[in-house]
């Protein structure tokens, strides 16, 4: 990767700089239901990241040649704040926030029943507050449970997860420094109950067995996060979580 | 969809709250709120699962107004052309009111005379297909234009609590808060009277939609009219 170096990520005793062990998830607390101008949304601390969502939809479709006759789209747009990161980031659209806006709205397209609503639009902000390395998937994990309270028909709830690879090491869920100065980062987002992959990219370098290693941590993981999207919409809407 | 009874006990009682992708209980034909997959049915929404007559629904606890032909809503006109009117009944398109769905006598180009842009009226759902055009009219009974009042916005799947069994609900905070109340099915509300009592009726519909899935609600908005009664 780009500021791959040297730097030393990871012990003598196989901890890395935030004392998580290879395959050890940051902390995370999901919140459905947070805001209340949105038809639905959601909240996602992970690690230091912190993500809002909010959902509108489904509405008529603009501009009108992105309709589809027979169906829904999904208009994802993920957005950092200029105070998320050291750096201050320049407001509004780039490069890579076009491209994380696209493959959002392509995961979630796999699991939204659009072709109950044709001609339509099911718009998805995301707003990343704060940033910390794997924002794609803390913004993913938080659209689709925002996109569950809104009360759109969906066939699945999809968790995302990053692997990578750090000091030749396989580890899980990347933080800000493994990401600059790791070797490789493998975001993934899969559909648990049929396990189907609904996202994956891979910067960097990964042997096939690295590979393996690493997409069979992230979807451990991203069972785990489903658990968490699970209960939270389950506490907000009043079940046993 | 059916009154929630308040007396009744929780739903939560019967059938627990299923999560998009959940298995439902119940292996009846596949209704509303459900999919198929392996040959099981699934939840497609948050809600609680409802079987009856044979078909496995979900209730949802919120999302879009789904309209159903004999629908009584309430509709906005967005828009006015010579012989329709283009309003929004809560769909994601708006729906076209021809004139000739009206009793009205309307001259062609005159439309604007008898409804303009921000009007609103109760209409009724004639047809509603798959390809989300929907046909409404003015022709039924209790259609008509709305001449005074608020629209206030809920979720359409908690109308039928505003409504209550038998209308006991909006009965109930007609009479606390002195207004006329018009509820249409597709969440959109209208309230009108004096001020004040529209601001409480406004707060009432809003804490009843808010608390919709939770028992003993009657007595909780009774509450809460009797104490915000004349402020």
């Amino acid at each position: 990767m780009a500021g791959h170096s040297d730097m030393q990520l990871i012990d003598e005793k196989g901890l890395r700089l935030d004392g998580r062990k290879p395959d050890e998830l940051r902390p995370i607390r999901i919140e459905a239901g947070v805001l209340n101008r949105a038809n639905g949304s959601a909240y996602v601390e992970w690690g230091g990241n912190k993500v809002y969502c909010g959902v509108f939809g489904p509405i008529e479709c603009h501009p009108r040649h992105k309709q589809k006759q027979d169906r829904a789209i999904i208009q994802a747009r993920y957005n950092m704040a200029p105070f998320s990161v050291h750096d201050r980031k320049r407001p509004g659209w780039d490069r890579r926030s076009t491209e994380i806006s696209l493959i959002i709205s392509n995961a979630l397209e796999q699991v939204v029943m659009l072709e109950q609503f044709p001609r339509a639009a099911i718009r998805v902000d995301m707003q990343v507050v704060q940033a910390h390395a794997g924002t794609r998937c803390v913004a993913l994990t938080a659209a689709s449970v925002a996109l569950a309270d809104a009360g759109i028909p969906m066939r699945d709830i999809i968790p995302s997860c990053a692997a990578g690879k750090v000091n030749d090491t396989v580890v899980l869920d990347l933080n800000k420094e493994e990401d600059n100065f790791g070797q490789a980062d493998l975001p993934i987002a899969i559909v648990p109950s049929t396990g189907e992959v609904v996202l994956m990219q891979l910067d960097g370098h990964l042997t096939s067995d690295e590979f393996d290693q690493a997409l069979d941590m992230t979807v451990k993981a991203c069972h785990e996060i489903h658990e968490l999207q699970r209960n939270a919409l389950l506490h907000r809407y009043g079940g046993e979580s | 969809m059916n009154a929630i009874d308040d007396n009744a006990p929780p739903v939560t009682a019967k059938y627990p709250l299923v999560l998009p992708g959940d298995p439902l209980q119940d292996g009846g034909n596949m209704g509303r709120g459900t999919f198929r997959r392996d040959d099981k049915l699934h939840a497609a929404v948050v809600g609680f699962e409802n079987p009856s007559a044979g078909y496995s629904n979900v209730l949802p606890m919120g999302g879009p107004y789904q309209p159903r032909a004999g629908d009584k809503v309430i509709g906005i006109v967005m828009e006015t052309g010579p012989s329709f009117w283009r309003l929004n009944i809560n769909t994601a398109l708006n729906t076209t009111l021809h004139h000739s769905e009206t009793l009205w006598e309307v001259p062609f180009g005159n439309t604007s005379s008898f409804m303009k842009v921000g009007d609103a009226c109760i209409a009724e759902i004639l047809m509603s297909d798959r390809s989300g055009t929907n046909q409404i009219g003015l022709k039924g009974e209790g259609c008509r234009k709305l001449y005074n009042g608020t629209i206030v916005r809920i979720s359409p799947p908690r109308v039928p609590r505003i409504i209550g069994r038998g209308g006991s609900m909006v009965t109930l905070i007609r009479k606390g808060t002195g207004t006329r109340i018009q509820v249409g099915q597709n969440g959109f509300i209208c309230v009108d009277g004096d001020p004040a009592g529209i601001v409480l009726a406004q707060r009432a519909i809003e804490l009843t939609a808010r608390e919709a899935p939770s028992s003993g609600l009657t007595e909780r908005v009774e509450a809460f009219l009797e104490e915000n009664k004349g402020d």
